[in-house]
Parts: C-alpha cells; structure tokens; sequence
C-alpha cells in the first residue's frame, strides 16, 4: 500500500517535471527565437534614439522589467554594448492616469469611465482610494449603483462628499508627485523612448497629452488597435514585430493579434502594478511597488516559460548575425502561428494554470484558459469561447478537435476569401465516371462532424443509382478528404469538387450540378439527413404516377440538436409544417415552406430556369422554388421521409443553421427576392407570379399583423394581473395561471360562442382573485378548450426541450402544443413554467 | 521572373514636354537622346533662360544631373550589399559575419527608422542616410571604420552606375558663363555632402554649381513645395527669374511652378520604367530566395 502511494506520488511528481520541459522548451525552441528577434530589434532602436535623438529610454514598469533584463541577456551574450542613460519609468496607465490630473482632468475622467464604466461603485471607490489609507466609513457605498460615464464620474468627482475629496486630494497629491519624479527622470532631455510590451499605446499618449514640453515615443513588441482606438500619437508607436490590426495568414507573426497573452504573459513580474508614488522624508520620491518588482527572479520551477526563452537568448554568441536571427525566428514564428490559430490540446496544456492579471486598480486574475465548466447557471461553452483571452485554445479545450477546428478558422478569419478579386478555377477531384440517375449535392465548408452524417445519410439509402458530389466550399479540402473517407459511405459513388475559395451556398449548387450529370437532382445540405428511402420513394413517384411533375417534395421532420463535446445530441423531433399536402405557387409567394433536404427534382426543369440565383447569399432556395414552380408544379409525398436539422440549442450562433443565425440577411433578401419578381412581370410571361409574390408579401404582413393583435389584447388584458405583480415585475404562479387562463379563453372564444365563457373572462381580468378561485377557473375552460396554443410569454421549445416525454406526446399528437400539455397537467405536475 | 503588362506602366505626363521628342515612345534610352540631342537641348535652356532674364539654373540632380541606369531602387540596395559582403568576407571583426541578407534587413530597418523619426515640416520629412548607418552601427555591432567603409561602397557605387547628362553640363557652364547662379536641389536621403562628393567625381573635379540642396539637411524640399520659397528669401531672387529642370512632374515641375518658378520636365523615359520595373521583379525574387523581408522598402 505505501509501496502504491510512493509510485503515484512519483509518477505526480514525473508527470510535473514532463510538463515542466515541455513548458521550458516551448519558450526556448518556439518564443526564443521570436524574443531573440525582438530583442535584437530593440537593442538597435533604443541606441538609436539615445545616440541621434537624444532621447531617455525608459523601461516601463511593469512589462519593461523583463524586457529590460532579456535586453541585458542579449546584450551580455552577443557582446553588444549596454545602454548608457536608461532607466525604469515605475507608472503604470492607472498611475499615469492619476499624473494627468492637474493638467489634463478630462482625460482622467475620461479614462476612469473606460476602465471602471458599468462595473459597482464600491470596487471604483475602493481602487481610487487604496493607497489614501481610507477610513472604514469612506469606503461604503451603495453595491447596487455602477460607474457610469465620463459625464458622471465629472459630476461624481465634483461633488463635496467625503469620497470625492479623498479621490481629489490623492490624485492632486500624484499629479504633483509624478511631475515632480519626471522631471528629475527626464534631466537633459526633452525626448523619451517609452518601452514597454503593447498594444495600443495608451500610457505614451497619456504622457504626450499631459507633458507635452518633453517628445514622447513609444518601442512595442507590437502595435495593433482596434476600431475605436486613440490613434493621435499613433506614428510614434514603434511596433518592432507587427503594426497591425488584424491577422494576416501571408505574415505569420501577426498570429500574436489572436493572442497578445502570450507576450504578456511572458514579460509579466512578479509583482503589484504600480499606482502610486510617495516621497521619502530626504525628498526622495520613489515607488513603493518597485521594491517588490525588482526582486523578480524568475525561475524554472515557476516560469519555465521564461526559463527557456533566456536560455535560447543566452545560447546567442558574438558570432550570431542579423540573417541568422532572422531565419530562426521566421521559422519560429510559422510554429507559433499555428500554435496559436489552430492549437492542440497538448498546446494549450503549455498555458494551463497560466494566469494574466489585470490591471488599473483592479485585484484579480484571467486564466489562459477557462475551466471547462459553468461559471454561473446558463453558462455555455460558447460563451466561455467569447469570453476568453485565447478563444482558439478555449475552443479546443471545450471542444473535440474536429468540432473545435472550423471555430478555431472562423475566428482567425481564414475560413472566408479574404483576398477579393478574380477566383481560382474550381478543382475537381476524384470523379468517378458517372451516369447515375440521381446527383445528391452537399455543400460543405469546414463542418466535418456534419458532413459525416450526411455521408452516412446518403449511404444508407436503399436506391443505389445516385452519384454524390460533395463540394468544399473554400475549406480545407484534406480535412473534407479524410472526413470521407472515414465515414461509412460508398467511395466510388463520391465526387468531390474543390471550390478553392468561399462561393456561397448557390453558387456552390451550380458548380456541383454542372459537375454531374444525372436526370434528377436533390440538395442534401451537410447539416441534414434522410430516413433511407428517400430516394426509392421520391424517384418511383417521378418515374411513376408522378411523371408529370417536375419535382416532388416529403413530409418533414424538424430535429431539435444541439452541439456538445461529446457530439451532436438531439433533443427531439416533431412535424415540420405538418399542413403542407400541396404545393402551391400563391403559398410559395409567401414565404418558403419546405427545406431543400425534401425536394427531389427533375434537371430539365433546372435546366430550363437557369439553375440557383448565385448572388443571394441566404433564400436562394426559396427564389429557386419560386422560378421552379413557374416551369412545373411539385408533388407532395405524406411521408416524413426528410430530416431538417436545428441547432437551436446551446450555442445557435456558432453551429447554427442560416434560417436562426443569419435572420437578419433573411429579412434583408426577402425583400430583393420580391422586387426581382415584380420587375420580371415587366416584360415576360411571369407578370401573374409577380403580382402574387407581391400580394405574397401583404398576406405575409397580415399574418404578423394579427399575431400582433393577438398579443396586443392579451397584454391588454392580462395588464390588471401583471400590475399586481412585485417590484421586480415579477408574477407569482397563481397570477401566471391566472394569465395562462385567459390566454385559453380568449382563443376560445375567437373559435366560438361558448356558454358563460363571457363572463369567466371578465372575471378572470380582476387582479382579486385568490388562487383557489384561479385554478376552479383553469379547471372548467381547460376542459371546454379544444386547440390550446402557447401565449406570448411561454417558451414552447425550451418546455419541449427539458420535457423530452412531452415532446413525444406533441409528435404523435396527443397535445396540440407543449403549452397544451402544461396547460392541462404540467403545471399541477410541478414542471417549470419557461418563460420569454 | 514575372512578365510585365507594360501598359501597367504609368505613362509620362505629356503636357510638359519641354524637349522635342523626349516624350516619344519610341525612344529606348536617355543616354541617346542626349548624345544626339546635347546641344539643341542646352541651347534650349540656354534659350529659356534668356528669355526670362533668369538669375538663378535650378536642377534636380538624380535622373536629371545625372543619370541613372535602368537598375531599380531594391537591386542597388542589393548591389551595394553584396559589395560590402565582399569587401568584409575574410576580415577578422568582432562580431558576426556582414552578410549580405543581414546588411540589407539592417538598412531596411534604419531606413525605416530614419524616416519615421525625422524632423518633420507639415506631413514631410527626409531620412538621412547617416541615421541609416549609426542604426546599422548597432544592429550588425559595427565599429567606426567598418561604418565608414559602408559610405565608401555607397558613394563608389553610385559613382559607377550613374552618367553625367552632357546636356545639362553644357547648360550650366554656359549659365555660369553668363553670371547665373547654379543651385543643386534634390529630394534625398544623401546629405549635401554626399551629392557634391559625387557631383564633383562625375565632373572630373571641376565645381559647375553654386550650392547643393539636400532635403536630408534642410527640412524643406521640392516635395513639400517650401525649398522653393527658402531659395528666393536667401538669394533674394524673384520667382519669375527661376529656372527649374528636373524628371519628376510633381515636385520639380508643378510644385516649381506652383511657386511661380519657370520649369521644364525631362522625364525619364516610358522605356526605362518599363525596364526598371522589370528588373524590379527579378530583384524581389532574388530577395525572396535570400530570405529577405521585402515589404515596406523594396521599390522600383
């Protein structure tokens, strides 16, 4: 047993020592020579500017403490000399800000409502005043108010409270005491060369702002801002490795843009930021915090990272040349781009327990890396993605590789032609000789956990003369590659079409339909499936009874799914637009009715009509199906033969289909794809579809508009109920029954005179009733109800999704909604109530 | 080697065309047209400067004075490395070896460097090529004479790749002959100094100017417009008795006058864009394969 404990303990003790050399060696073989570089670039830049510019180099606290020291490692190993006047400037942006106070007050409030804006008012008095020794009693304030603007932190400082004039006296004390130290800093120069790690430069422009009798420039491992960043002193910014905004794949060592962390969190002391200075009784002024800085040592045990990056430097020897730190950092750097854009998990194991901290007088620490868990309820991990300093490294972290790889590209942005102008000829690839009866197209772009499915849909269909062209639309055509021939699919009846660059959803359809050449066609996107005799059925009815037809469309299944670590999870299934047992070209012209995955159609018809409209980007089967049905009409088959899939759980917006994250562009091409209608009529043959398209969009108006007047009475009625509810607006569950109840009747009584249903309603307004006479009320119209359907404040899809019983009940058709069910029995049952 | 769509080119400005056929687009070369048209372009200036009772013969000096060959700006950067790799290889130094890939990447920097933390007047300002040497001083760890010796390579380089416009020599003998003033303004990052060194070899040591103008020295330039007024308050001369010749549109031709100075343009020819552009292409692919970063310095 001791004997056990010993070889876990040294197998814990192994395991630490390997993450430990794997740390070191990344900062030597990897950051190294990125430092090296860097180094090298501002050993040159700073002797510069001391020799033909006169200029004070001051090394920056807190990042230009190690800067300073890998300077001197480089300086020591390659032989060059040291600096002659440098010194350590020991500020911080937070006591810069305060330094600014006398001269330049707007920019300290402006500052103070950047950094402590909408965050409580406690935490901004408390940082204000930390080093002011505050009594007890100057530090309560009321948790429940928030810094506001600069406008309120003007008026918040103005006031004659006890706490403002604390505030002031310290930052005039500051402003003084700064001014002061600068001057004695700066003696015989009127030019200074700030250096410090990045970004934006925002304690240089302080300084340039507040003391403009000295020139004040600024040396930066990089400089890179974002849309509303002060760009004034902008050109006297030296960004020695990147100056740039954005991530540029052709320049590797702009990668750092996606993590600034790692440079940050290299050059970080240990240490407090420094926010005040004092001044000695011998006048001396001096800061306190510096002390502490300067005892930062470093060592293997507790910066491995470090270790290894000083050990690269120190490996540097007179003989190193320019060319040859050059080479080894652009090596370096094609490694760390990837490290960043698309880690691993090993990769991100090298940051794990690595913390930055933050600043500007707040306490605390931001891990690399999130813990793979709710930080509060309703947490995801897609929100710990956005959240997070290296959302790449929380993306693999969160999720497995192939999932986490198309959001590691988005968020580099590589996933999308970039570079405009005239694109690549299409590659096909792989093209079996092909007179198949059917082409089966599937678009894909970096999604190979869809992809996979799709493959395995097309395959298990019992119909077997199908050809399935799968077209990669501007992803990695290897990842697609192998995604293929991973899956359980049959190759040789697999066509893959290389699109080079992003497309778009139509354009893609084209390409892989000219690619083929088959009688009949059918868009099966990535994300859906088939049940497998989607194809057996639809062909036999258009070889069939149904030869007259240009296409035929199945019933539908809506699948509710939602993207976790552990794959795909469906939450459920019911009919999707379960009335549609016709197609018809005046309901067409409303709106889109059946999704692509359940239309099977004839190529001539394509053919005739001039393919999918390339230029809409979201709709384009909805204009297809418009022009379609002008040519031939559609066939419906009642069978639920087709799978529409939905992410509409967790995280919608990453994983999420085009109809949910992308409602605004349906809005937008809505309305173009009307107006193309109506201009048609002008001069062909379609002015009868362009007048009901446009009469399509009045029916399609009206129908909004009553569900508005729908919700409209119900507010108006149930007003009396929520006025009774609490402080917070929120209502008790009799008052909600109370509500639900009248929703009832009101729909009821919409469907017909019924018995004494008058009067309940007039009852059931009063904001009187007691909970007894609340549920007799529910009790007798539950059971003269007939169709109960969701009113405005029920969550009806997240009541399906938490009752997966329910949800089976509704699809096979027991209850007309999941509110129906809640209605009649969820409620007495004790299931939540999910409200909007 | 990329090919070149010579109609990429921009075309001369034809509006100035002061020399009868200088703007011809079939003409290959400089260096002939002036060796057949010499004299009938000095008695034009000489005409010109008759005409308006001029005191003062302004000229740009690179392309103008003289003339460059068809190399482009990166390939002598390039040239004037390998020199100096060549002069350095086999010396014993402290330090590391002066590669050519580490002289240029040093220069591209100090340019960098010199440019942006020069004095400025409005929006311009000129790098000097000294600041260029003191930042390569320390990024290769050069000592003094190692540092001397790159403005030897560089003036003995310029020295061989450009030719004295006999044109323009006879023009400014016959000005001075005439008691006109000769000034010598270029936009620049050589110092004054510099130019005159290399004026005065290309003339077999014989002074035919007044003054040098370098807006690496004097914060004003033909660019910015300003040199123009700074040379009329210090010769105190009237603008409309000014003279300017130069191969650049903007700044030696409408900027002159702009400020009321008579100008003539002597543009470098379509022909010899197209070839410095093209020796600019191979020049980048060399670059490349040396493993230099090319961008923001590397131009035709």
């Amino acid at each position: 047993m001791a004997d056990g404990m010993k070889s876990i303990r040294e197998e814990a003790v192994t395991k630490d020592n390997e993450i430990l050399e794997r740390r070191r060696r990344f900062g030597c073989e990897i950051l190294g020579p990125v430092f090296a570089q860097y180094i090298a670039r501002l050993d040159a830049t700073s002797h510069f500017f001391e020799d033909q510019r006169n200029a004070k180099v001051l090394f920056m606290s807190r990042a230009g403490l190690r800067i300073r020291t890998l300077l001197e490692a480089y300086q020591a190993a390659t032989g060059t000399p040291a600096l002659n006047s440098a010194d350590y400037l020991w500020a911080s942006r937070f006591q810069v800000t305060k330094a600014c106070w006398r001269d330049n007050r707007h920019l300290v409030e402006d500052m103070l409502a950047k950094e402590f804006g909408q965050r409580p008012l406690p935490g901004f008095i408390a940082a204000l005043l930390r080093y002011n020794d505050p009594s007890a009693e100057l530090l309560v304030a009321d948790p429940t108010r928030v810094v506001g603007d600069a406008a309120w932190v003007r008026d918040f400082l103005n006031r004659k409270t006890p706490q403002a004039k604390a505030i002031k006296a310290h930052f005039e004390e500051q402003s003084e005491l700064f001014k002061t130290y600068l001057g004695t800093l700066m003696e015989g120069h009127e030019r200074a060369l700030i250096v410090d790690s990045g970004w934006q430069g925002t304690a240089q422009r302080l300084l340039a702002d507040s003391f403009p009798g000295y020139e004040w420039w600024g040396v930066y491992f990089g400089r890179s801002g974002f849309a509303d960043s002060n760009r004034k002193y902008w050109e006297k910014m030296i960004g020695l490795v990147i100056e740039t905004d954005a991530f540029d794949p052709a320049r590797p060592e702009t990668s750092i843009i996606l993590n600034r962390h790692i440079v940050e969190s290299l050059l970080e002391p240990v240490g407090p930021s420094v926010e005040h200075l004092v001044q000695d009784e011998d006048g001396t002024i001096r800061a306190p915090s510096a002390d502490i800085l300067l005892k930062d040592a470093p060592d293997p045990d507790t910066s491995p990272i470090y270790q290894g990056v000083t050990d690269h430097i120190a490996s540097l020897g007179e003989q190193t040349s320019l060319a040859d730190l050059d080479a080894a950092a652009t090596e370096a750097w094609q490694k760390l781009a990837r490290f960043i854009v698309h880690p691993t998990r090993e990769d991100v194991a090298i940051y794990e327990g690595t913390d930055r901290s933050t600043d500007f007088g707040r306490a605390g620490v931001m891990p690399m890396v999130l813990p793979q868990e709710k930080r509060h309820p309703g947490d995801t991990a897609e929100a710990r993605i956005r959240d997070s300093i290296w959302p790449a490294g929380q993306a693999i972290a969160e999720y497995p590789a192939e999932m986490a790889l198309p959001l590691q590209r988005k968020r580099a942005g590589v996933d999308r032609a970039y570079i405009k102008g005239i694109l690549p000829k299409p590659r096909r690839i792989d093209a079996p000789g092909s007179d198949a009866l059917v082409a089966v197209i599937t678009r894909t772009l970096d999604r190979p956990m869809f992809l996979r499915r799709a493959m395995e849909s097309v395959a298990r269909q019992t119909f077997k003369d199908y050809v399935h062209v799968v077209v990669c639309d501007g992803g990695d055509i290897e990842e697609v590659r192998q995604t293929i021939n991973t899956s359980a699919c049959d190759r040789s009846k697999v066509l893959l079409v290389d699109n080079v660059v992003n497309r778009g959803m139509e354009a893609a359809s084209n390409r892989a339909i000219e690619s083929s050449s088959s009688d009949f066609i059918v868009i099966h996107d990535d994300d859906d499936s088939w049940e497998p005799s989607f194809l057996a059925e639809t062909i036999a009815f258009l070889t069939g009874p149904g030869k007259d037809y240009g296409g035929v469309i199945t019933k539908s299944t809506y699948v509710s799914e939602e993207v976790t670590p552990e794959g795909l999870k469906i939450h459920g299934t019911s009919p999707y637009q379960d009335w549609v047992d016709r197609v018809e070209i005046s309901e067409m012209a409303i709106g889109n009715y059946f999704p692509p995955i359940a239309f099977l159609f004839r190529r001539t018809i394509y053919d005739t009509i001039g393919g999918f409209n390339e230029s809409l980007p979201v709709l384009g089967d909805w204009d297809f199906n418009l022009r379609f049905l002008l040519e031939a009409d559609i066939g419906v088959l009642r069978m639920p033969l087709a799978n529409y899939h939905h992410r509409d759980v967790g995280d919608t917006l990453t994983f999420g289909n085009s109809v949910i994250a992308d409602q605004s562009k349906h809005s937008e091409f809505s309305a173009l794809v009307r107006n193309n209608f109506m201009r048609m009529s002008i001069d062909s043959h379609t002015a009868a579809i362009a007048q009901v398209v446009g009469i399509g969009n009045h029916l399609s108006e009206l129908r909004h508009r009553i569900r508005a007047a729908e919700i409209h009475a119900w507010n108006a009625a149930t007003r009396p109920i929520a006025g009774a509810a609490n402080a917070a607006g929120v209502m008790s569950a009799s008052q909600l029954e109370q509500s639900d109840t009248l929703w009832v009747a009101m729909y009821e009584k919409l469907a017909g005179p019924i018995p004494g249903l008058r009067s309940a309603m007039r009852k059931l307004r009063s904001s009187s009733l007691t909970p007894d006479e609340v549920m007799q009320a529910a009790g007798r119209i539950a059971k003269r109800a007939t169709k109960l359907l969701p009113p405005p404040d029920f969550n009806e899809q997240t009541y399906l999704n938490e009752n997966p019983d329910v949800r089976e009940a509704v699809a096979q058709g027991a209850f007309a909604s999941g509110f129906d069910h809640f209605f009649r029995f969820g409620r007495q049952e004790g299931r939540a109530r999910p409200g909007r | 080697m990329h090919d070149i769509d010579v109609d990429e080119i921009p075309v001369v400005v034809s509006r100035f065309e002061d020399f009868e056929g200088i703007a011809n687009p079939q003409l290959s070369s400089r260096s002939g047209y002036f060796s057949t048209h010499g004299d009938a372009v000095a008695h034009k200036i000489a005409s010109k400067l008759n005409e308006i009772d001029a005191c003062i013969l302004s000229l740009d000096v690179f392309d103008t004075l003289l003339i460059r060959d068809n190399i482009s700006e990166a390939h002598r950067y390039l040239q004037w490395a390998e020199r100096l790799e060549e002069e350095f290889k086999g010396k014993r130094r402290k330090g590391p070896a002066l590669d050519t890939r580490s002289l240029l990447t040093a220069r591209a920097a100090g340019f960098r460097l010199a440019y942006r933390t020069a004095e400025k007047s409005g929006a311009y300002g000129e790098g000097r090529i000294s600041d260029v040497y003191a930042y390569m001083s320390h990024a290769l760890r050069l000592n003094q004479p190692e540092v001397k010796k790159l403005a030897e390579i560089e003036i003995a380089y310029e020295n061989d790749r450009l030719s004295l416009n006999p044109a323009i020599e006879k023009a400014m003998r016959q000005a001075r002959e005439d008691g006109r003033i000769v000034l010598l303004l270029s936009d620049m990052y050589l110092e004054a100094a510099f130019i005159e060194d290399l004026v005065m070899r290309k003339c077999g040591g014989e002074k035919l100017y007044d003054q040098v103008y370098s807006s690496a020295d004097v914060l004003h330039s033909k660019r910015s417009g300003t040199i123009f007024e700074l040379i009329e308050t210090t010769y105190d001369v009237p603008s409309k008795r000014i003279l300017h010749i130069g191969d650049s549109a903007t700044s030696d031709v409408a900027n002159a006058m702009q400020a009321g100075w008579h100008a003539m343009h002597m543009p470098v020819l379509r022909a010899e864009l197209v070839e410095r552009h093209k020796d600019f292409e191979a020049t980048l692919d060399r670059l490349k394969q040396l493993g230099v970063d090319t961008a923001g310095w590397a131009q035709v």
